[in-house]
Formats: structure tokens, C-alpha cells, sequence
């Protein structure tokens, strides 16, 4: 079964990026969002994806607040969240402190975008944090 | 492993290097509703550069990505706008460079 991923971020040529690579390299099937709302619909009406990719600065509400909300939610308390921001220590602190699973700075490598994110689905798979 | 094809890429960063023209627009629009003193308009420049310095930095456009990011950085850290002045010019003056005219 193809990986699923929901794919978060305000900048849609980060998405149509992120989108590419992922679908020509892993054959993923990917979805879209562009702030909290969406995030949140694609969840509720869609199927569970397998990975979601989390901008932290959105309209609305930051990632940070969505990451919680999902963590409180039995449904989604496993599902592996990958922060995907132009990062700072403190703010690599606050993902985690949020839930996150993982985190990948902007500007990602090209080449090294996809070997990340397996890496990242194997170590979640196992329990362990990337 | 499989590739992605690099036409496709280039495709990709072309259509973001095209766009640059909407995102000097949406920063000199952030720019200017910063004046007005309040915290939600110096929150939205805050996001405008944090967005910038991400995905110009991820297209290549280091010269726009640098002193968007470290605009980004001095009003984190609460520096006036007088003083996050040069850095908003250069991001934008990089962004008129970079783009296509």
C-alpha cells in the first residue's frame, strides 16, 4: 500500500516541492494543506495518513498548536509529525515539547529530503525519536 | 533509487523564482501595515520574512533568504523597525534582483 502524507505549509511551492519528491521517489500519495483548518479537515475526512509534514508558522494557529491538539486526540497520538521549518533551537524545543516526532530544517537538501523521511518513518516504526 | 527528473525540478524552482515578484508585494505590504504600531501587523511581517527565509533559502536564493532570516531574527528579538530597516531594503532589493523582469 502507498505511503500516505499530508503535507502542511503555508508556501505552496513548498508543498508542490515536498509533493514532487515524495510521489516520484516513494510513490507516495500526498495531500495538501495550507493552514490549521485544512490540516484538520483533510484528518477528519480523509484516511489517516502515515506521516504528516508540519510547517510551524501558519495562518491561524502555529504548529506547535495543531501538533498538540492532535496529540490529545487517541486518533492521531501515534501518527508520526514532522516539523519542517526554518528552525531554531528553542523552537526545535518547543516541537518536541509539543509532540513532535521529528524535525527537518529549511532549507532542506534536495537529495537528502527523502532519506530523511525514511529514516525518520523507520526509527517511529520502532518506537525510537529521529 | 529512483530519481526525480531535473527538468521537473527545474520546473518547480522556476515557477517559485517566478512568483518572487507576489512575495516582494506581500513583504512590502507587511512592511508598510507594520508602521501602524500594532502586535498583529509585526506579527504578520515577523511570518512574511520566517516564510521567505524558508522557501528562498530551499529554491537557492540565499541573497534573499539571508537578510530575510536575519530581519526575522531582530524583530524576534524585539529590535524596532527602524532598525530591522536595511535588512527588510535588502531582502527586498535581492528579491528585485532575483526575479524575473
Amino acid at each position: 500500500m502507498a505511503l500516505r502524507v499530508l503535507c502542511a505549509d503555508d508556501d505552496e511551492h513548498i508543498c508542490l516541492l515536498v509533493s514532487t519528491l515524495l510521489r516520484r521517489l516513494l510513490d507516495a500519495e500526498v495531500q495538501t494543506a495550507h493552514s490549521a483548518p485544512e490540516i484538520f479537515a483533510s484528518l477528519e475526512n480523509g484516511p489517516c495518513p502515515d506521516l504528516l509534514l508540519l510547517d510551524v508558522m501558519m495562518p491561524g494557529q502555529d504548529g506547535y498548536g495543531v501538533c498538540r491538539t492532535l496529540r490529545a486526540d487517541q486518533r492521531f497520538a501515534k501518527l508520526p509529525i514532522v516539523f519542517l521549518t526554518a528552525t531554531s533551537e528553542a523552537a526545535a524545543d518547543q516541537a518536541y515539547a509539543a509532540g513532535a516526532t521529528a524535525i527537518i530544517s529549511k532549507p532542506f537538501g534536495l537529495r537528502d529530503f527523502v532519506p530523511r523521511i525514511q529514516v525518520i518513518l523507520k526509527d517511529s516504526a520502532t518506537g525510537g525519536r529521529s | 533509487m529512483k530519481t526525480v527528473d531535473p527538468e521537473l525540478l527545474a520546473e518547480i524552482f522556476g515557477l517559485y523564482t517566478q512568483n518572487l515578484p507576489q512575495e516582494a508585494h506581500c513583504l512590502a505590504a507587511a512592511w508598510k501595515a507594520a508602521h501602524d504600531e500594532c502586535l498583529p501587523t509585526r506579527k504578520k511581517l515577523t511570518e512574511t520574512l520566517h516564510r521567505l527565509a524558508g522557501s528562498a533559502a530551499t529554491f537557492g536564493h540565499t541573497a534573499v533568504a539571508e537578510p530575510a532570516a536575519a530581519a526575522e531574527r531582530l524583530l524576534q528579538a524585539g529590535a524596532s523597525l527602524h532598525e530591522a530597516r536595511e535588512l527588510v531594503e535588502k531582502t527586498l532589493a535581492a528579491i528585485a534582483s532575483a526575479a524575473p523582469s
